[in-house]
């Protein structure tokens, strides 16, 4: 009798400690997988078309006078050599290791090859020279640059750019009238958002100072409309503009989805708000 | 009269109008998801290190009064322990639930006594940080067993009362903490025995106070 009475009152300890120990209730969660969207970068893009009047000789000449004033991105490291020519600009920096051992490294950028220039700023970035350039060559190998302000940025960017055009290469350009990266809806982010694959287009990503951040589009903004037109494609968008442009429009009514949440007591949920973005038209399409 | 209802009228026609052909909302007034996004994070880990969700062990040392107490006078305890767990219902303060085993084993010359609640906690967690300030009741089952050459016996029954205790965090993860208690117990005997509890000795109150470390798990 004893010994069973202890038992039981073992047995019911172990019950009720037992009971405690379920999980406690989980933090609310957010009810939707977000890495379907494009991916948000702390980086600041900012558009400029980098047109100049220079000569050859003279896009030559400022790139070497920015020699002291150009990082690669990755090396932070001052140029040991910069050679310039009208084919190519190459680069080396050195430093030790050890103690004694000396190593280099270089980029060399064809001019010939160059397929896109982008004047970047790098607000978060833990170094000094928080400007810079990325030029994308034929092929998609970049080569990143940094330098301590905007002005050389730009500098570096017109003389590229004009040497590379003057080698017969195709730089493309972004869309100054509205100065955006678009690509097509996935089926992932069609089906998410409600609307058909083919019924818009999503913003990548957003060029500082541009038409599209002024109009007030952010990354991840989906557009179905320009105008009274539906919009498929970039090519629609584009045109739409152009065409409102052409007949002396100032501005542009655009329809999108914009990505937000609401809260439902501790749950957020996932909601596609229809937006009308007005975009101002700069009659000559070109930036100042 | 009749102007003020030709302006009600007017303004009621634009309002569906306006209504019919209406457009999307302003970007201006609506945050983009990533935008909200980047605040879930840091949220989300806040609340997942504030939630008080502790496994704890400490030093009891209960004063016993009420009708049965004399009747284990003999076994003044010194070891006593509690073990239990506690937790938070969410981030911050929060309502509070929890289990805990108290033991009071006592071995000597004139026998043993063996006293064990086994209790469920109900209250509320203040979050004072660093410090947490719990109050609320315990209620639960006790078993007291007494084994003498005089007089051998079992009591089974029920144990309540209120409590509050203090944890005062050591690190993220662990916890010092002191607790005050009163609490009430009501016996009937399990043995045909003659026995205090028989003879309608069968309540005892303890006034406790413990101390000890707690741990998140």
């Amino acid at each position: 009798m004893k010994y069973s009475s202890l038992f039981l009152s073992f047995c019911l300890a172990f019950l009720v400690l037992g009971c405690a120990s379920a999980p406690p209730p989980a933090p609310p969660v957010k009810t939707e997988k977000t890495d379907i969207w494009p991916k948000i970068y702390t980086d600041e893009t900012y558009l400029s078309t980098f047109a100049s009047t220079w000569s050859e000789d003279e896009a030559i000449g400022v790139i070497r006078n920015l020699q002291n004033a150009v990082v690669e991105f990755n090396a932070n490291l001052p140029l040991s050599e910069l050679n310039v020519d009208p084919y190519g600009m190459r680069a080396r920096w050195s430093w030790t290791e050890n103690g004694s051992l000396m190593k280099s490294a270089g980029f060399i950028i064809p001019f010939d090859q160059v397929s896109s220039i982008l004047l970047e700023h790098y607000p978060s970035l833990d170094k000094d020279y928080k400007w810079g350039l990325i030029v994308t060559l034929a092929g998609g190998s970049r080569v990143s640059l940094r330098t301590p302000t905007r002005d050389a940025a730009e500098r570096i960017g017109k003389a590229v750019h004009l040497l590379a055009k003057a080698r017969g290469s195709k730089v493309s350009m972004p869309n100054t009238r509205f100065g955006a990266a678009l690509a097509p809806l996935t089926e992932a982010q069609a089906q998410a958002a409600g609307v058909l694959q083919s019924a818009g287009i999503i913003v990548s990503w957003i060029f500082m100072e541009s038409p599209a951040e002024k109009a007030g589009f952010s990354p991840q903004d989906i557009i179905t409309g320009a105008g009274e037109k539906a919009v498929q494609k970039a090519d629609d968008l584009f045109s739409a503009i152009d065409a409102a442009a052409a007949s002396g429009a100032r501005e542009i009514k655009i329809a999108g989805l914009r990505r937000s949440y609401r809260t439902e007591e501790k749950n957020y949920i996932e909601i596609f708000v229809p937006l009308t973005f007005t975009l101002t038209i700069d009659q000559t399409g070109v930036l100042p | 009269m009749k102007a003020k209802r030709c302006t009600l009228s007017a303004a009621m026609s634009l309002l569906v109008l306006c209504a019919a052909f209406s457009q999307g909302t302003d970007p201006k007034t609506v945050t983009p998801a990533w935008v909200m996004e980047k605040q879930f994070v840091p949220q989300e880990e806040v609340k997942a290190t504030n939630v008080f969700n502790v496994f704890f062990v400490g030093y009891d040392y209960p004063t016993l009064s009420g009708p049965l107490a004399d009747d284990l006078a003999s076994w003044s305890s010194p070891l006593n322990f509690s073990i239990g767990m506690e937790s938070g219902s969410g981030s911050g303060s929060s309502f509070l639930t929890g289990v805990e085993a108290e033991f009071s084993i006592t071995v000597n010359d004139t026998g043993s006594r063996f006293l064990m609640n086994d209790m469920v906690m109900l209250g509320y967690s203040f979050d004072l940080q660093p410090v947490r300030l719990n109050v609320g009741g315990r209620v639960g089952l006790s078993i007291i067993d007494v084994m003498s050459p005089a007089i051998t016996y079992t009591g089974l029954g029920v144990v309540l009362g209120p409590e509050a205790s203090v944890y005062v965090s050591l690190d993220p993860n662990s916890w010092i903490w002191l607790r005050g208690r009163y609490s009430t117990a009501y016996y009937m005997s399990m043995d045909d025995s003659a026995n205090p509890i028989s003879a309608g000795r069968d309540s005892l109150d303890c006034l406790s106070l413990e101390a000890g470390l707690a741990f998140n798990f």
